[in-house]
């Protein structure tokens, strides 16, 4: 209960324990007499808090905070600190060594002796080395004395500075140089990429397809919900197809020994673009757009680049499609309305029992695309409606 | 500030916003200021420990991802900040058992108590400061900083029922100190 007493002031017991308590209170006056204590303890320390932070507080908070954001690795120096004193050091090194064999140039050990008045140019502090000479002196036998021989400390401070900022300079257009010399490289990879696996719907080899559906319009937003979520995308059918039509109007005869087709048989024309490994997710979509029945196209006589079926099946409630030959060019839109309405059930037992449409479908697609190598390849879908009537 | 603004507070500064990290210091330089003056009973010592916790905090923030709330984990970054400190310094200059003269008598007796509140801070200061390191931490916190029992018990990484414990004992200890200021102002609650 001692302990509860002040959670109980603070606002930090459970109901059951506030009830508790309270309860206590009643009966006890010396626990009435400690919260009174404790109520008055907390108010004077709360009083107790006054200090104020100076301003410049804020600023050498901010002053100290690292450059870069959170998290994220300070930027760095082309050379550190410790590198630039090495730099410098080397850099001095040099110089001196420069400065040993001009001398000794200068001196005649390697060289005929010729007088010199040399003056030294250099980049640092203006370190200059007189000689009395008439003659003018030879470029070759400038001789560029360290500044450490004759410079004061903050001369050769200032010139191993600039040697180091130089040196660091020469690195970074060095770095500039490969970068931008790799960049080219880069750009011409990602342009052979993106030619092998991305090609433009004026470079694709469509794959063509045609399937005998229920509904065409259906079928063909299906399949573009499959294309879609495959991480593929359903374009506009190339130009010049028509992605959509209604094929020809209901025959209307009064000869009773012409069938009339109970309803127009319509086409769709939808265009996918999807990864070439998708193509085996595309099965049960056919399957479920109902691409079951057969379909079959009469051969085009006369027509070039007529795409014949490479697989008929024929029975009705038989799995068929008729597949056109890749790279064959989508048919025209002004097909006949003949020639695409369903042919092989018309009078015919079935004879043959064909493998589902969409694994012919799928496994064409998919040697197809093998053929088109890795990337995205393109679907071309001709959808049949097969609302005619069989007999 | 609302655990909402608080995500949008902290994405700007791992962002590298500045000015996002400036408002968190208008909501929190004063309070772990004050912690951090409770700490080091120095002012200058106080701005160094304050320095020291706000880049951390600034550097901690990229690994921030929320789990607790921004001031409960602040406040976890001060106290180990402050403990530390306490640890190089070894502050606790007067023992914890050490009584004080306060003890003595009832002071809320004296003839000069009309000295003000400035009086009764000072006595419930020095009170404050007799304690045990533990006991002033949960009474800094709490009392001091406003924290609820839960966020103490974040910022020093022990139970709840530890924090309470520990104030109880802590406000025991104060009245032995302060000799029981309030007895004759005593009233049923």
């Amino acid at each position: 209960m001692p302990d509860d007493l002040k959670a109980w002031l603070d606002g930090e017991l459970s109901a059951p324990r506030v009830l508790l308590v309270r309860a206590h209170l009643l009966f006890c006056p010396a626990c009435r007499e400690e919260i009174t204590w404790l109520r008055r303890l907390g108010e004077d320390m709360r009083d107790l808090e006054r200090a104020v932070p100076s301003p410049r507080l804020r600023a050498r908070i901010l002053a100290a905070l690292p450059d870069a954001a959170p998290g994220r690795p300070a930027p760095s120096r082309l050379v550190s600190r410790p590198a630039r004193f090495a730099l410098a050091t080397a850099f001095g090194g040099l110089c001196v060594a420069a400065c040993a064999a001009g001398a000794l140039i200068a001196t005649g050990a390697f060289r005929r002796p010729a007088p010199a008045a040399v003056v030294a140019q250099q980049p640092g502090p203006r370190l200059a080395v007189h000689a009395e000479t008439a003659d003018p002196p030879a470029p070759d036998n400038a001789v560029h004395p360290s500044p450490m021989l004759d410079s004061t400390p903050d001369e050769f401070n200032r010139y191993a500075n600039s040697a180091v900022e130089r040196l660091e300079e020469l690195t970074a257009q060095q770095k500039h140089a490969a970068v931008s010399r790799n960049r080219a490289s880069y750009a011409s990879m990602v342009v052979e990429a993106r030619t092998r696996t991305d090609r433009g719907p004026q470079n694709a080899h469509p794959i063509p397809m045609e399937l005998a559906v229920a509904d065409p319009d259906s079928a063909a937003d299906r399949l573009k919900e499959w294309a879609r979520s495959v991480g593929g995308d359903a374009g506009a059918p190339p130009p010049g197809t028509a992605s959509q039509m209604t094929v020809a109007p209901p025959v209307i005869t009064t000869d009773p020994r012409i069938p009339v087709p109970a309803a127009r048989p319509r086409e769709r024309l939808v265009s996918l673009r999807v990864p070439k490994s998708a193509i085996t997710s595309l099965e049960p979509v056919l399957v479920q757009v109902g691409a079951l029945r057969s379909v079959a196209r009469k051969p085009a006589t006369g027509r070039k680049h007529a795409a014949p079926p490479i697989h008929r099946t024929e029975g009705p409630g038989q799995h068929s499609v008729a597949v056109a030959r890749p790279g064959a060019p989508a048919q025209d839109p002004a097909v006949k309305p003949d020639s695409m309405m369903p042919q092989a059930s018309v009078g015919a037992e079935p004879r043959t029992v064909a493998p589902p449409a969409a694994v012919v479908a799928t496994g064409y697609a998919a040697q197809s695309a093998g053929r088109d190598g890795d990337g995205l390849i393109t679907l071309q879908v001709r959808l049949t409606g097969y609302d005619a009537p069989l007999p | 500030m609302a655990s909402e603004n608080e995500r949008q507070l902290v994405e700007r500064i791992q962002a590298g916003d500045r000015r996002a990290f400036e408002r968190l210091l208008d909501a929190y330089e004063t309070r772990v200021y004050r912690l951090a003056l409770r700490f080091t009973h120095s002012v200058a010592d106080a701005e160094d420990v304050t320095q020291e916790i706000f880049v951390g905090v600034y550097k901690g923030l990229g690994q921030f991802r929320g789990g607790s709330a921004l001031g409960t984990w602040i406040y976890r970054v001060a106290m180990n900040h402050c403990l530390e400190f306490r640890r190089k310094r070894k502050l606790d200059s007067i023992p914890f058992d050490e009584e004080i003269s306060l003890a003595s008598s009832d002071w809320r007796d004296d003839p000069f108590q009309s000295a003000g509140r400035q009086e009764v801070s000072e006595k419930v200061e020095a009170a404050i400061n007799c304690l045990s390191p533990v006991h002033r931490d949960v009474i800094v916190l709490h009392e001091l900083q406003g924290m609820t029992y839960q966020e103490v018990a974040a910022a020093l990484d022990v139970p709840v029922g530890t924090v309470k414990s520990r104030l109880s004992n802590a406000f025991r200890r104060l009245r032995d100190l302060l000799g029981g200021y309030v007895r004759e102002e005593g009233a049923p609650v």
